[in-house]
């Protein structure tokens, strides 16, 4: 049985993508409207339809994070991001992993595609070399449980932990189900976030076929659209319940208020905006009223997204804050992205501190997931 | 806390595609793994695989389309041919479950009180190996980008198989996958007991679906020796707990539970085939493949899914559907697990290993374990595990050998282990009022 009156905080902090390194050097450059999406450097992908990416062009492997140079031989490039964000969300937290909580902390994180560097290495060995050529880091590199294991390995962590693969919505499923961990119980502490490093041919290849990417050519075409262009990188958050927090003295950041799952019909179109709003609001208890900023999934403020969004919360005191225009979408790395954007505009604002933030997340398909963040 | 019952299963397997096949096959101790000439051509050290013969979509769509409305029979028909096949065995057997819970024909699932949760380990490997040749011409050239007409993205994302359903069945409830390696079955279960727990749900379709039989796979899974290179008869190959054990059979296929609060499977007059207890799930953080031989990792999840499920001890369990891989290290170390947390009660419990019949699917595999543990509850009747002729001293419990047993189960345990340090295991029970 869950305790919904267990309160949820965020302590930790962590993150690595194409506009920082850390949460501050990201975050900085965000405040700027810098703009991370460009067209593709690492390799040509001159016939292939997506053409902007939101890459990490200067990622050196070995001197981002305290990675093991052995370790790094064995993984991919999203696991690599994930133990990088994870090691300083873990860090921020001042998190002491040990004996006594070990299998009391877990990781929830979400990748919606695995590992496609190390994918299409295996596939180049196979045919080029032969069957019996592939690499035999392959079978526990390239599967999206990597990140988890690894991240396990690396910091000891033996509680609960999961793998959601759901598109756009990977990494919003695994805070939704890390927040249940705590609140039944399976969990004091989660390791909750998201990666993703889907920038290879191959990759480009499979998400040029889901029908929501940019082929934009420039920045410009881009932003005058409601598309969306990949991003590679990760996020993390050190999620606990909040006693347990206040016990051992942590910085607590901000909290979850609430939150809320569920599948609307498909095809969000103009004339079913009224229906959309109805089944979004059946059983539904997310209360809005000291909702402040919201931060959509999409980028355009004409969308039809928004239109709904404006329907649920009826006051209309917001503003939007348009997180992928300048990153581009992390997929599983999107909404622990969100959530540090999400604290860092409640904190770095005196005005910000009693008001909410509205972060809603959508897939193609209408599966809705929705977080409201408070300040602390 | 609300309670979670079984009400029905559906299934692809390579001993059935439905319960009453599954079963018989299971009890009458029949091997499906059997040579694959791909495997030869490939020369990779293991010869055997287990794969479903002859699935004919076409032929499940019929038997369960008269129960769907034109529009549905339309969706499944326009859309479900042209999927990757474990999105096609997943579906189907979703089907196949939702109708022995006389979801379609007699009650009707509420959309807002309805979720689907899906595990799979590797998803669609062979569509997507398919897909990588048709865009190199066989590897002879660097990739170039062709239109694949929107297979590529739904083979690649295991989330495929819940959209699907719940699109088809318009269902409003939690939609989700989760992507845990070889303990997937197991865990989409415990995600499923969770949500009926915890009241979000009533009604939880819970599946996992594997179809990874192809070159990649088997270059993959053989690159690091995890692979049965077993000698004697092909359909020996997969033996668990036996002595001259070498690695696991690959194998495929799919399995869904409905996963229902108890007292809305009452109020409608469900057929309840056991309870949903307990459950359990931690990591070793030691290794993503190695098993520390002395158990503690698993007895630790096991003791959890017992203190899980409130209402029994480590003696009450009659029964355990072990991982049982037929691999030197994991069968030894779930042996040492049972004996830690079941004490002497170890010695008197039986255990059996489905994959020593249909070899190891991956996270369906512990999904297929939990369908054989649940029919053991029903039919008092526990499969063998068979091919263990060569005592290992080390695994020297009682493993059902060779030939079923007739056992009442009254509470029964199923584990799993997975890549990343992954461990789960799940408790059942015979429905009790």
């Amino acid at each position: 049985m869950q305790e919904k009156n267990k309160e949820i905080v965020i302590t930790g902090m962590g993150l690595i993508n194409p506009m920082g390194y850390s949460v501050n050097d990201y975050w900085q450059k965000m405040k700027s409207n810098i703009i991370s999406i460009s067209p593709t450097k690492t390799f040509d992908c001159s016939d292939i339809p997506i053409k902007l990416t939101s890459e990490i062009t200067d990622f050196d492997y070995k001197k981002i994070g305290n990675i093991n140079k052995r370790l790094i031989n064995k993984i991919d490039k999203f696991t690599h991001l994930a133990l990088v964000s994870a090691e300083q969300a873990i860090i921020d937290a001042k998190l002491d992993i040990n004996e006594d909580n070990a299998d009391r902390i877990g990781v929830y994180y979400g990748n919606n595609s695995g590992g496609w560097d190390i994918c299409q290495k295996g596939y180049d060995e196979y045919y080029n070399e032969g069957p019996t050529f592939v690499n035999k880091w392959q079978a526990t590199a390239w599967f999206p449980a990597a990140a988890q294991g690894y991240i396990s390995i690396v910091h000891g962590i033996k509680g609960q932990s999961k793998s959601f693969i759901d598109d756009r919505l990977s990494g919003a499923h695994a805070l939704y189900f890390a927040i249940d961990s705590i609140r039944s119980g399976r969990n004091d502490i989660v390791v909750v976030g998201g990666s993703e490093a889907p920038i290879t041919k191959l990759g480009l290849v499979c998400y040029a076929d889901n029908g929501c990417m940019s082929f934009a050519d420039s920045t410009e075409k881009y932003l005058q659209e409601d598309k969306l262009v990949l991003a590679e990188g990760s996020a993390c958050l050190i999620l606990e319940e909040h006693q347990n927090a206040v016990k051992r003295n942590a910085k607590i950041y901000g909290k979850i208020i609430d939150y809320d799952s569920r599948k609307l019909s498909v095809n969000l179109q103009d004339e079913f905006i009224d229906e959309y709003v109805k089944q979004y609001n059946y059983n539904n208890s997310l209360n809005f009223d000291n909702v402040s900023i919201v931060i959509p999934e999409n980028i355009s403020p004409n969308s039809i997204e928004n239109k709904f969004i404006q329907k649920i919360i009826k006051h209309k005191k917001y503003d939007t804050f348009f997180s992928k225009r300048n990153l581009g979408h992390l997929y599983g790395g999107s909404t622990a992205t969100d959530v540090i954007n999400a604290i860092q505009l409640i904190n770095n604002s005196s005005s910000r501190k009693k008001e909410n933030v509205f972060i809603f997340s959508r897939n193609e398909n209408n599966t809705c997931i929705s977080f409201i963040i408070g300040g602390y | 806390m609300n309670r979670a019952v079984i009400t029905g299963i559906g299934l692809i397997s390579p001993c059935g595609t439905n319960l009453e096949d599954f079963k018989k096959n299971l009890y009458e101790g029949i091997s499906f793994v059997d040579f694959d000439d791909e495997m030869n051509r490939l020369m990779v050290k293991s010869k055997v695989n287990c794969k479903i013969k002859d699935f004919n979509l076409r032929k499940h769509i019929e038997e369960i389309e008269k129960y769907l409305s034109d529009h549905q029979k339309k969706y499944i028909n326009d859309i479900l041919p042209k999927q990757a096949l474990f999105i096609q065995y997943g579906v189907i057997s979703a089907l196949k479950a939702i109708y022995d819970s006389n979801f379609l024909l007699k009650d009707k699932l509420i959309p807002e009180e309805s979720s689907v949760i899906f595990t799979s380990a590797i998803g669609g490997s062979p569509t997507i190996q398919k897909i990588y040749e048709y865009l190199t011409d066989m590897g002879q050239h660097d990739i170039s980008y062709k239109d694949t007409g929107g297979i590529f993205y739904n083979a690649g994302m295991i989330n495929y198989i819940s959209l699907f359903i719940s699109n088809l069945l318009e269902l409003k409830g939690l939609c989700t996958s989760m992507s845990t390696g070889c303990t997937g079955g197991i865990d989409s279960i415990g995600l499923a007991l969770d949500v009926i727990r915890s009241g979000k749900s009533k009604i939880v379709i819970a599946g996992s679906s594997e179809a990874p039989l192809c070159g990649i796979t088997y270059a993959t899974l053989d690159a690091i020796n995890a692979l049965s290179v077993a000698e004697g008869d092909y359909n020996t190959r997969s033996r668990p707990f036996d002595l001259t054990r070498k690695g696991f059979v690959i194998s495929e296929g799919s399995g869904v539970l409905i996963i229902e609060e108890y007292e809305h499977a009452k109020a409608r007059g469900a057929q309840i085939y056991c309870e949903v207890l307990g459950y359990s799930s931690s990591n070793n953080a030691l290794h993503m493949t190695d098993l520390v031989e002395e158990g503690e990792s698993m007895s630790r999840t096991i003791d959890s899914a017992i203190k899980d499920s409130k209402t029994i001890s480590a003696e009450d369990i009659d029964y355990i559907n072990a991982h049982g891989s037929s691999t030197p290290q994991n069968d030894v170390f779930e042996t040492k697990a049972f004996k830690k947390s079941l004490g002497d009660n170890a010695y008197s419990v039986k255990i059996s290993s489905t994959k020593s019949l249909i070899g190891h699917s991956l996270a369906s595999a512990s999904m297929f374990g939990s369908i054989a543990t649940i029919c053991s509850i029903t039919d008092g009747i526990i499969h063998p595990t068979i091919n263990l002729k060569f005592k290992d001293p080390e695994c020297d419990l009682d493993y059902v050998p060779l030939y079923k047993q007739k056992v009442n189960v009254n509470c029964a345990l199923i584990t799993a282990s997975g890549f990343g340090g992954i461990h789960s295991a799940l408790i059942l029970k015979k429905e009790q009022e």
